[in-house]
Parts: C-alpha cells; structure tokens; sequence
C-alpha cells in the first residue's frame, strides 16, 4: 500500500515538473525571440538579413496538396532559402502542369536514377527558390531523402505532409542557428506546435537518410529545443495541446481510482497535479500565442498563423 | 491629387513610409498584402504602389501582373525592404519593379524619390 | 505520509493559481493589444511627423509605464529602420518623458533575456552618454546583457568602438555581428574594415569579414589572401576563404588552393556548394580536388541541380 501511494507521489512529482518546465522553457523562449527578432510591433529590425548571407535553409516538402501550398512556401521575406518538393507528376497530373506552367519549370536532368523520374527548376530567377523532384513510390522518408540530394544549402528542414510554416519560421530558425555561442548546433527542435526538425545536411548524411527519428545521432551539446510554434497544422490542436490533455484525463482517472478507494489524500494528488498540468497547458498555449507587444511572435493577418500546439 | 498604395503586412512599417509621404500632394492607401493590393487596384488606378516585402513577388503570386493593367507603365512599383542580395534584386527587376530600396532609409530620401516618381505623372 | 501529501496538493494548488494568473494576464494583454497598437501608430506619427518638421512632443502626453515604453519601443522601430534621422528631435522626446530613466529601472529590476531587451531598446534611443555609464557595470552579465551592454557602449561612444570590440571577453556570434554590421548600415558606427581585417583580434577579424561581404568589397581581396596564406588554420582563416568565395575572387591562387586541399571532406563539400551557389566555373578548382570529389563538384556546378545523387551518402 506504502508503495503504491509513494508510486503515485513521484509520478504526479515528475508529471507536474515536466509542465511546469515546458511552461519555463516556452517563456525563456518567448522572451529570447522578442529580443532577437524584435517582436515588438514595431517590423522585423533586419538583423536576420544581415545574417542571411551565412546560413541557408532548404525546405524538404513530401507531396503537394495544392498550388496555395507552394505558394505559402516561398512566402519567405529569408534571402537564403528555397523549398524542394518531391511529388509524383504521374499521381497528380494537373497540379504537376499548373505548377510548371506558374513557375516556369524546365527539366533539368534529361538522365535520371532509381525512382526518380526528374528534376525541374525555373527558368525565372525570381523562382529560383522552388525545386521540384518527380518521384514515384516510397515513403515520405524516401521523399526527404531524395529532396536532401539537390538541395543546396547547408541546413535541412523536411516537413511532413498537411504541415505549414510560420512565415517568418525560416528567419526564426536562422537567427537561432547564427546566435548559437559555440558554434552552429547541428539539430533545432521545436517542441510546440507540430514538431519539426533542422538539420544540418552532414548530420543527415551521417544518419544514411531521414526516419523517424532524425537527429538522434546528434550530441547534447550540438542540440538546441525551441518551446515556440514554427509549424502547425490547420485545425488540429497539435501534439503539445493533445498531450497535456491526455496526462490530465489519466491523472482524473487516477484520482477517481483513489478516491474509489477510499484513500482522499492520495486522491488529491493526481487531481492537484491535473490541475497544475491543466494550467501549464494553458499558459504555455497562451504565451506561444500572445501577441506582439508582449514576448512573442507577430502573426501575419493572412490566417497563416498557427495557434500553440 | 496622386495616390499611393502601400503594400506591407507589417503595420508599423507600413505607417511609418506612409507617414513619411505626410505633405506630398498625395492621398496614401494601405493594403495588407499581396491580395488586398490587387482588390484595390481593381478599384482605383494607383500611380505608385510601395511594396515592403519581397514575398509576393517571389512567391509566384505575380504582384506585377495583378496590379498593372496590360500594356500599362503606371503604377510605378517601388520595392523597399530589408533584403540585399543580389539575386534578390535582380529577380524583383526581372518581375517589372522600377526600383528597390533598403531599409534602413533615409526618410528625407524616401520623401524625395517618391515626389520624383508623382511628379513625372 | 498523509502529511508529505497534504503538502503536495497545498503546493501544486499553489503552483496552479501563479499559473492560472499568468495565463489571465496574458489574455488581458492580448485584449488590450489592439489599443496598444493604435496608440503605438499615433505616436509614430508624432515621431514622424517631429522629424519632418524638426521640433514637436508625441501627444497625448506618455505617463504611464506602460505607455512610456510603448514610446521608447515605436522610437527605437524608427532609428532601426532609418538613417540619418535627426536625432536632436529624438533626444528632446526621450528627454521629455524621461525614456532613457525609465529603461534603466526596468533594466535594472529585470534579469537574463529582459534586460538585455531592455538594454537593446535603450541602446537604440539617441540617450546621452550618462545612460550607458550607468548601464556599463551590466557587462559582467550573462551573455545577451552583456553584448547589448557592449552595444549601448558602441551606440554613445562610437568613437571608441574598435577599443570597446576588441577589449570584449567573448567571441561575437554571427548574430551578434549582424547587429553591429546593422548599426553600420544606420550610419551610427564609423568604422572602416581595413584595420579590423588587419587586426590579430578574433572579433574585430570577424566584424571586418562580415562587413568586406556584407558590402561586397573587392578591394580587400589582397588582405583576405594574406590572412588564407599566413593565419593557422582556425575558425576565421576559414571564414577569409568563405567571404572570398562570396566576392566571387578566383580561388586557384597557391595559398588557397593550399588551403582547400589542407579541409576535411565536409568542410570542403560545404565550400564546394557555396561556389557552385555564387556561380563558379566546373574548372574552377580542377587542380586541387581529388578524383573521387571531382564528379561532384562538375555535376554541381556544371548543372546547377541537374545532378541527382542517388545515394543519401552523396549528400
């Protein structure tokens, strides 16, 4: 019996920690973005581009949903960025035609390899920053890895499927990589929102190619987490929001167990720490989504931004 | 009386050009963004369209096209952003912008260029 | 047991309340966010208007905290994305409303990322100097503070400026030289890049190659040769090699095809796509690949993209 409740003890100790920690984290955050993007309502200070020249980042996109997509892609005020979208021209035809056509693509490899069937890059300069890998079959690892053999600059970010950037994540990221004391780290990860990945092309290389879980091969001190939202998806509440609310509903039921038990003290331990998970949950969500005079970021008023995880 | 459409989701800058161009004979317009500045000139003919972001004209949106009637040189289209590359430029100059300025700018300059380009009206 | 429990649901009922009133107090700022912002356009009207004209104070007048940084932050937006305001105006309203003092107490009573906020806004206003005297003991701060310390220093003593970089403990970041080189471009650090480029100090070094880039000064090629030819190989000898790649100088010179050869294979890859990137010739460093990189770099550059490496390892 002693043990079961000093069981219940320590995991509601170690859940409450981790929220509260999350919540720590996102606020140290918050307020480390407001001082180097300047997030204060008064435009983006340019510090960014004075960087750019240093770091590149190429966008790793499996699939297409639509035109608008390719669209909000590019929508990057970032010099040195582009987006490689592998896609297979035989599954969606007409989407294949009407991105050709909009961004003036040509083939530019007449012979091709393995799955690939070809490569295409505009012929306007201004378009320059869209590639586009036709490939069939595979899975969307195949599709990053596949991406990652042309893209051209140094750092990697493959985005899942029915995914979406913050516009301004790309600069977010590049400053994060160009404020690093010791050296750029090899791996970003941004734990709000939906979870995505930065990483260097070596890191990749060294890995034999994307999986699920890239980056693992990186070193503690060469890691850096991001409690902000950078990506998210339209109409889901993300990871973090599902996560909290799941440790909620299995810290009630324990609770309810408790208290069938007959045992109120130990009861009230899962439910306080519901609570204060509830809370952090809720703070934390609040904080990634305040507004610009505050920490954090200003949302474009295209209905792009994504809300906290 | 000229008019002048500012293009920019971020509000403060966008004031701040805008406020900038305080006494010139011109009446400025405000647009959100690239889509909001094509339902404007749809309405009214601008003769100089500001541009504060470099985005919509990379994005494949073609701003240019949407904003320009066919076979028209007006509106001027100016672009004023924090970019510098080369590429940069040199894209935006491809897409039928008439010049590209940087931030950070002088506003006495700003003042000036654009009573130039009103002024040629 | 019972006790140690009682203590812990006191404690995280506790822990909740903070963190409920936290989150109130985000969602109330964010109500008022839309006042702010109006309020935050008027007076950058002031503001614009009183450097347009020469003489005018942003009404209504600022006398809340709140307002007050609101003023000192739009007149920090308004330095950041100009030059050559006049800053006599500036310095009258950050005098009327006493701007420069209130940053100080909030730099003073805040810590770690907040104060170096702080610490960058103030150093954005055209203070007088006595701000960044008071403001010089935070340079034994954490590592933000202490680069905004440095450059509230630069701002209102520009004069010192190569003095105050070099004398700075730590290796600048590239983010942090980007904000230097930003208050180059405002016309509010005259400094020329000859002797930093020349000087055997890492950060002055550092600055001077990102300015040589950043204005794409050819002239400072013979220097960068010498720095390829002469420095041991480290970080910035590195850099040199790099910011002559981006000024698109020939690299078959001995020294640095010397210096290429000398790179490990990443790094080597990493130059290789850069000049490819800046649009290099596939002849470009024949001499000095090897035979198992040269595919790789002919493909690269000869097609811009059109090679498709079918092996990840190929990366």
């Amino acid at each position: 019996m002693l043990g079961a409740r000093l069981l219940i003890l320590l995991g509601c100790i170690a859940a409450a920690a981790h929220w509260v920690a999350v919540f720590a984290h996102a606020r140290r955050d918050a307020q480390r973005r407001r001082l180097l993007m300047r997030g204060c309502g008064t435009g983006r200070c340019g510090t960014a581009d004075e960087t750019a020249a240093e770091t590149g980042i190429s966008v790793l996109c499996s699939g297409c949903d639509g035109i608008e997509q390719v669209e909000r892609l590019l929508d990057t005020e970032y010099a040195r960025y582009e987006t490689v979208l592998a896609l297979d021209a035989a599954a969606c035809p007409e989407l294949f035609e009407t991105l050709v056509s909009r961004y003036r693509m040509i083939r530019v490899n007449p012979a091709c390899c393995g799955t690939i069937r070809g490569l295409y890059r505009s012929r306007q300069r201004g378009y320059r920053r869209l590639v586009i890998v036709d490939r069939t079959g595979g899975t969307s690892y195949d599709d990053f890895d596949a991406a990652a053999a042309v893209a051209a600059h140094d750092y990697l970010l493959p985005l899942p499927h029915g995914c979406r950037l913050r516009p301004d994540a790309a600069e977010r990221l590049a400053t994060e990589l160009a404020a690093a004391p010791d050296g750029a780290p090899e791996l970003i990860v941004s734990r709000l929102g939906e979870p995505i990945r930065l990483v260097g092309r070596e890191v990749a290389a060294r890995e034999g190619g994307f999986g699920p879980h890239t980056g693992r091969s990186v070193r503690r001190e060469r890691r850096r987490t991001l409690y902000e939202v950078l990506a998210f998806r339209p109409g889901d509440a993300g990871g973090f929001r599902r996560r909290s609310v799941a440790a909620c509903a299995v810290l009630l039921l324990g609770a309810a167990g408790c208290a069938a038990a007959g045992d109120g003290w130990a009861a009230a331990v899962p439910a306080t720490t519901a609570l204060v998970v509830w809370a952090a949950g809720r703070a934390t969500a609040a904080l990634a989504s305040e507004p610009p005079a505050h920490p954090g970021p200003q949302p474009r008023r295209t209905g792009k931004g994504g809300g906290a995880g | 009386m000229h008019r002048v459409l500012i293009v920019s989701d971020e509000r403060f800058l966008q004031r701040l050009v805008g406020f900038a161009l305080t006494g010139l004979d011109a009446e400025v317009h405000y647009a959100e963004g690239a889509d909001e500045a094509e339902r404007r000139c749809r309405r009214t003919l601008f003769d100089l369209i500001l541009v504060l972001e470099v985005a919509p004209f990379l994005s494949g949106r073609n701003l240019i096209g949407r904003v320009r009637p066919a076979g028209l040189r007006r509106p001027a289209v100016y672009v004023l952003t924090w970019q510098q590359a080369e590429q940069t430029v040199l894209s935006l100059l491809e897409c039928g912008v008439d010049q590209y300025l940087t931030f950070p700018v002088s506003l006495a300059r700003l003042r000036s260029k654009v009573a130039e380009e009103l002024g040629r009206t | 047991m019972e006790r140690i429990f009682q203590t812990y649901a006191l404690c995280a009922t506790a822990v909740a309340a903070v963190l409920a009133c936290t989150t109130l107090r985000l969602r109330l700022a964010r109500r008022r966010a839309p006042w702010h912002e109006a309020l935050r356009l008027r007076y950058l009207r002031c503001v614009v208007h009183a450097l347009l004209e020469g003489y005018g104070l942003p009404q209504p007048a600022a006398k809340r905290t709140q307002v007050r940084l609101l003023l000192a932050e739009t007149i920090a937006g308004v330095t950041a994305a100009t030059y050559g305001p006049d800053t006599g105006v500036l310095r009258r309203i950050v005098a009327a409303y006493a701007l420069d003092e209130l940053l100080l107490r909030r730099i003073r009573r805040s810590r770690g990322y907040r104060r170096a906020y702080y610490l960058s806004l103030l150093a954005m206003l055209p203070a007088d100097g006595s701000a960044a005297r008071r403001a010089e003991h935070y340079g034994r701060g954490n590592r933000s503070v202490r680069f905004y310390a440095l450059l509230l220093r630069l701002t209102n003593d520009p004069s010192r400026s190569i003095r105050l970089i070099a004398d700075y403990p730590t290796p600048l970041t590239l983010f942090e030289i980007g904000e230097i080189v930003a208050l180059l471009r405002r016309g509010a650090l005259p400094v020329a890049y000859g002797p930093l480029v020349a000087s055997h100090n890492r950060n002055l070094r550092a600055l001077g190659l990102a300015i040589v880039r950043r204005f794409g000064i050819e002239e400072a090629e013979q220097a960068l040769l010498r720095i390829v030819d002469r420095e041991p190989a480290d970080e910035l000898t590195r850099e040199a090699l790099f910011t002559l790649c981006t000024l698109r100088r020939p690299l078959t010179r001995r020294a640095v095809t010397r210096r290429i050869a000398a790179m490990d294979r990443t790094e080597r890859r990493t130059l290789l796509r850069r000049m490819a990137f800046e649009g290099y010739a596939a002849g470009a460093l024949r001499r000095v690949i090897d035979a198992e990189e040269r595919p790789y770099y002919e493909a690269l550059v000869a097609s811009y993209k059109r090679y498709l490496p079918c092996s990840v390892r190929d990366f």
